[in-house]
């Protein structure tokens, strides 16, 4: 399941029994293994990571005296929620003052509490993380005691149900606060899978891709659910997003055990990816009758093998992930799982695919980062699969880059502002966006500032990099951002400090940036107003230009009015601004918005050209806070 | 859950799946290929479109070249006919997969088919099946507000099989049907024949943990409302019959609790830093392996712990080092849960000694071969027969550093067997013996307290002789169930000497492969044991394993094994 950028959605129906079925090939195995292990005390054949392996160790171990009526119940130890992100402890004695709750209701969108509900709180700073699980009581009510201070992710798992707005994915929250999180039961999908006979699809694995958001826009993000048809050749996709889908499946049972024999998928009712016939689901309701009549045509095939840093050298339980996207919208394909190290095999392969534009990547994450290794990635690749098999392709695992940094506050002398929301510096999230044609970061893409207010993302791939902040406090403001390189020799001249807002960060494989500075000032303005005029259009971007002399990037930002053309800029330094609104482009889904402009040099120029002439000017001095001011809309605005 | 926690929940997942694919078969296209065919019928009608699946024998195999081999499959033509082609001389499982249709009998842990043990180039005919409609089980599980109860898991039981936890759950070829959607409907297909009791729900004192979750539960519920497997309702299923509304009204869910603590050094009473923990149900069914739960939080400055999710009843945890190496052992600390949090439970862990020393590969010359005492994992495990939690260092099993040099930390004094194994790679490698100071030990070693043991030498055996084997059954035939096993032990003056199992096919064949020079001990042996969910077989007592010396030399060894089935059965008297 695919997520939009810098957040997280709830492990899917696809993730689970995917997840699902391989635990249960992966019992059987291992019963067979414990059997073994029980009876002939043999060698271990595992080929389990550590920690599985210790697993079954322990059962074994456990099981010993119990030979006759072997019982297993393998816990699946590992089907957790867990916080793998290479857990170091909190290391740091925190005062226990610094601790705190976070607590919160969910609730349907009726208003019923949610009873029983996993409630799951996430924060990631360097190279620790903390995951929490809680869950609701009679009332829907959650509390997570002894948190260190941060801003949280906040998850709320509801078998069947989809958060009721995007905003409980992408808000963080403060130690001390309290939440409300809505959910809503999701839509469904069912039909009836047959092969070209007419005779039904037995154990087809039946995808559902969001391709379109409420509003009819390409999401962009792709979002995928499936399901398996029973006897009867019957499915049932449930727990959706309100959008539109495209619905296939790649053929029968054979298809799932063996993606060797994968056929090209058909999408309903018996169609290419091309002329798929679109699914509108709202939420809370089942569309029926969504068959499929499966053409089971030859699918094309993907395959090559794996150059660079392949084998981990101590450890021999990180294998290779490899992953098949789509290229267009980053829909997750298929993915696999090579051990090169265990099983002496140097290749990839994916079946079943159809004509079409695909990227390719692979990524060995390393178990224990307490080796001294790294963890290594291929660039993703892009494959254009047209009538036939694409083979032969190299993925060169390259070393991953990491990013480290100091956040600052800058002292200020101005006592006069109003607060009423005091920050510290451990509650800013940090994210990093790829500047690139796809945004997505791989892995951890949001941060923290530990209790030294340094902060650190890891395992990055190759490439331009930009950073945001998130603010906890409304009188901070974000001033610098920048980085400087260390003199290679005692006697280089020391380097320019490099505007990151500017240029961004370019990583090369491998690179270990650090001595990144973000400076946050005190006294930030606030601007909100409206949008004033006839015959609005739907949707309008207001940005904020500096006027003033130094184009300072860091000052430029951008946001979508609402329907009734409010807009709110908040954390902006004080000084001098134009407004300019610009419409948004049709095609542009409210959940995948464009790279901000000030992104591109090119483009920045351009707006602040139109910006000056347009030349609606405003002042914002420390700690103003403007409620209402108005911008006349122009139907002669940019397009 | 974050991306990378799935992409490391799929690593860890997906890397014992037996489905890893390859583009490019494992040896080269030889005319050696070999080929398996048949023909699926049902009703005496040819059953079209289904796959027959070619499982590598993950029971003989390391599971790394079992994995490593691409699986084979081929669907049935229209006159219910299917060919494996380009299959590797092995052990495998041919298996038909119709999900609808089942085998009249099911094979160990719900893998239905026949095991084969096929040569270079062998062309076997003949491999026919013939299918029966599954029975299905469909109903609707709700809470006790009469609301759906959505994505809950159903457990599905043959009425009368021993084993609690023997439930088809994970032996069933579609793991998903056992799921509810979301109007709490389930549908379970391809079902056998028999008797089945179902359930929902999580049992208190089972032996189940709750995974990464708290707080409710939904109490253990058979159909139609019973709290005890004894009360429930027996299902019958009939070959091809639906069995419809097996509707669970479940009660009120159910609070668990939290056990929080410390982990301590025993001696200076100094918290331990980044700890996980590992806890188990301590069940008074003595043949209960039980579930077991591991931590996700590391202990914090303070050493403090809390376990989440907990049913009423006894469990024992202990320490474990996940990310670091830590020189901690501990004993399990024991409580119990009746109806409230657990707190101040104290986890006392000592400081052990260490076993270092050095692994070597003999009977091989070429570095590549030699290189592999990487592959080499060594661990340290005490003799004693305490409580049943074992200490589970992931530390205490370091893989071997590319010198062959290995240390083992943490070590519990007393007795301590050391246990070298093979994990990973493809190169077949054998226990041969432990030396200490030159002279060959039992592998059995007394540690004082903190003491540090050097010396050690772990002789590693690299071995590519073949035993090609027959068995023979004399008085009597087998029933068509059967399963069983030929494992060879290699007689060396350390216990320790390394042992490979294979399965004995349909035709009585088995092939041992990897096998050092030296002389063996071959056990015949029945793998009923293991099934859970069959029904006995024949009689229900079991023929009493064969034993036999053979010398195995370099390239090849021919062995047969002859099973008298007119000898006595073990369990007669």
């Amino acid at each position: 399941m695919k997520t939009s950028m810098n957040e997280t959605i709830t492990v899917g129906l696809g993730d689970a029994k995917r997840l699902g079925a391989q635990a249960s090939r992966l019992l059987r195995v291992s019963e067979a293994i414990l059997a073994h292990v029980v009876r002939e005390n043999a060698e271990e054949k595992a080929i389990f990571p550590p920690r599985m392996r210790a697993s079954l160790h322990a059962l074994a171990a456990g099981g010993t005296p119990a030979l006759p009526g072997l019982r297993l119940l393998l816990a699946l130890i590992f089907l957790t929620v867990p916080s793998f992100a290479q857990t170091t402890p909190e290391s740091k004695p925190a005062a226990d003052n610094k601790r705190g709750a976070i607590t919160g209701k969910v609730i349907a969108d009726d208003g019923q509490p949610l009873v029983g509900v996993g409630v799951y709180l996430f924060r990631a700073t360097g190279d620790r993380s903390i995951s929490r699980p809680a869950a609701t009581d009679e009332e829907g009510n959650f509390r997570v005691n002894d948190l260190p201070t941060g801003s949280y992710r906040i998850n709320a798992q509801v078998n069947g149900y989809v958060p009721a707005s995007r905003e409980s994915l992408t808000q963080r929250y403060r130690v001390g606060e309290s939440v409300t999180i809505t959910m809503i039961k999701g839509g469904a999908i069912t039909g009836k899978v047959y092969d070209s006979a007419g005779q039904p699809l037995v154990g087809a694995t039946v995808n559902a891709q969001r391709v379109r958001d409420e509003a009819g826009r390409s999401s962009g993000v792709s979002v995928s659910r499936d399901a398996m048809s029973d006897d009867r050749g019957v499915y049932r996709i449930y727990g959706l997003q309100a959008g539109s889908y495209v619905v296939y499946t790649n053929g029968g049972y054979g298809a799932y055990y063996d993606d060797g024999i994968k056929e090209a998928p058909t999408y309903h009712p018996a169609s290419t990816r091309d002329t798929a016939q679109e699914v509108s689901v709202s939420t809370a309701v089942a569309v029926t009758g969504i068959d499929i009549r499966h053409r089971g045509e030859r699918g094309l095939v993907v395959s090559g093998f794996f150059s660079g840093l392949v084998e981990a050298k101590t450890d021999n339980s990180s294998g290779i992930n490899v992953q098949l996207t789509q290229a267009a919208t980053g829909a997750s394909v298929a993915q696999m799982y090579v051990n090169p190290r265990s099983t002496g095999k140097n290749a990839f392969a994916f079946y079943g695919l159809a004509e079409g534009e695909y990227e390719l990547s692979a990524r060995r994450q390393l178990f224990n980062r307490a080796s001294g290794e790294e963890s290594t990635a291929s660039a993703p690749r892009k494959i254009s699969v047209k009538s036939s098999d694409v083979t032969g392709i190299e993925l060169k695992l390259l070393p991953l880059a990491s990013i480290a940094g100091r956040i600052v506050l800058e002292p200020s002398d101005k006592q006069d502002c109003v607060i009423t929301r005091r920050g510290m510096l451990e509650e800013i999230s940090l994210t990093l966006q790829r500047d690139e044609a796809d945004t997505r970061t791989i892995g951890n893409a949001e941060t923290a500032p530990d209790e030294k207010s340094e902060f650190a993302w890891q395992d990055l791939l190759v490439g331009r990099y930009r950073l945001a902040a998130k603010l906890p406090s409304e009188h901070w403001y974000l001033k610098a951002m920048t980085w400087t390189a260390k003199p290679t020799t005692a006697k280089t001249p020391p380097a320019k400090p490099w505007d990151v807002a500017r240029q961004g960060l370019d990583l090369k494989a491998g690179e270990k940036l650090t001595g990144l500075m973000l400076t946050i000032a005190e006294g930030a303005a606030e601007l909100r107003g409206r949008i004033d005029g006839k015959n609005l259009p739907p949707r309008l971007r207001v940005h904020l230009v500096p006027a003033e002399k130094d184009d300072d990037v860091l000052r430029y930002t951008e946001v979508v009015a609402k329907s009734e053309g409010a807009f709110t800029f908040t954390h902006l330094a004080p000084g001098k601004y134009w407004l300019l609104t610009r419409f948004v482009p049709d095609d542009e889904s409210d959940e995948r918005p464009a790279k901000p402009v000030a992104w591109d040099t090119e483009a920045r120029v351009k707006l602040r050209r139109e910006a000056e002439a347009a030349n609606h000017t405003v002042v914002l001095t420390t700690c103003q806070r403007v409620k209402d001011h108005t911008l006349v809309f122009s139907s002669t605005v940019g397009k | 859950m974050t991306r990378l926690a799935r992409f490391l929940l799929c690593t860890i997942l997906c890397s014992s799946v037996t489905n890893v694919l390859f583009a490019q078969t494992e040896k080269p296209a030889t005319a050696s290929i070999a080929s398996i065919s048949g023909r699926i019928t049902f009703d005496k009608q040819p059953l079209p479109g289904v796959t027959v699946a070619l499982e590598n024998s993950t029971l003989t195999l390391g599971l790394a070249q079992a994995s490593a081999r691409r699986p084979v499959s081929a669907k049935t033509d229209n006159d219910g006919r299917y060919r494996l082609v380009g299959i590797a001389a092995g052990q495998y499982l041919v298996s038909p997969r119709a999900m609808a249709y089942v085998l009249p009998v099911e094979g160990m842990s719900g893998r239905t088919g026949k095991s084969v043990n096929i040569g270079d180039g062998e062309q076997l005919e003949g491999m026919d099946f013939t299918l029966v409609k599954g029975g299905v089980i469909t109903g609707k599980i709700t809470d006790h507000l009469d609301r759906p109860v959505i994505q809950q898991r159903v457990n599905l039981r043959r009425a009368g099989a021993q084993g609690n936890t023997a439930a088809l759950l994970f032996s069933a070829s579609n793991y998903f049907m056992f799921e509810t959607d979301d109007r709490g409907m389930y549908r379970l297909f391809g079902l056998q024949a028999g008797l089945y009791t179902l359930s929902v729900g999580e049992g208190a004192g089972a032996g189940t943990i709750m995974i990464g979750r708290t707080g409710k539960y939904y109490p253990l519920t058979f159909y139609p409302n019973a709290r005890t497997e004894k009360e429930a309702k027996v299902i019958e299923v009939t070959e091809g019959g639906e069995v419809t509304d097996i509707d669970i009204k479940l009660p009120k869910p159910e609070k668990s609790y939290e056990a929080r603590g410390r982990i301590i050094d025993a001696s200076t009473g100094a918290p331990l830093v980044g700890m996980a923990l590992s806890y188990r149900p301590v069940s008074n069914d003595p043949t209960s392996i039980g579930a077991m739960g591991l931590t996700q939080e590391r202990t914090n400055a303070q050493g403090e712990f809390v376990l989440q999710g907990l049913l009423p009843g006894k469990y024992a945890a202990t320490m474990q080092a996940m990310e670091t190496v830590s020189e901690y052992y501990s004993d399990p600390l024991l409580f119990e849960i009746h109806d409230n949090d657990a707190e101040g439970l104290e986890l006392k862990a000592n400081r052990g000694g260490s076993i270092s020393g050095v692994v070597v590969i003999e009977g091989a010359t070429d570095p590549a071969i030699l290189k592999r005492v990487i592959d080499v994992r060594v661990s340290a495990n005490p003799e004693t027969s305490g409580p049943s939690m074992p200490t589970l260092n992931f530390s205490n099993n370091r893989s071997t550093n590319p010198d062959g040099t290995f240390r083992i930390v943490g070590v519990r004094p007393g007795k301590n067997r050391i246990n070298p194994f093979v994990s990973g790679g493809t190169t077949p490698l054998m226990v041969g013996r432990i030396e200490r100071d030159g002279v060959e030990i039992s592998g059995s070693l007394e540690l004082t307290t903190g003491e540090q043991l050097t010396g050690i030498r772990v002789v590693m055996l690299y071995g590519a002789s073949v035993v090609r084997g027959q068995v023979n059954v004399v008085n009597g035939t087998l029933p068509p169930d059967a399963r069983w096993v030929v494992s060879a032990r290699r007689i060396s003056a350390s216990s320790r000497g390394g042992t490979r199992p294979a399965q004995v096919d349909a035709r009585g064949k088995f092939v041992l492969e990897g096998l050092a020079p030296g002389e063996y001990e071959l056990v015949l042996s029945p793998l009923s044991e293991y099934v859970i969910v069959s029904p006995p077989t024949s009689s229900g007592s079991m023929p009493r394993p064969v034993r036999q010396k053979v010398m195995v030399g370099a390239g090849e060894t021919p062995v047969t094994i002859t099973l008298d089935l007119g000898e006595k059965k073990e369990g007669q008297q």
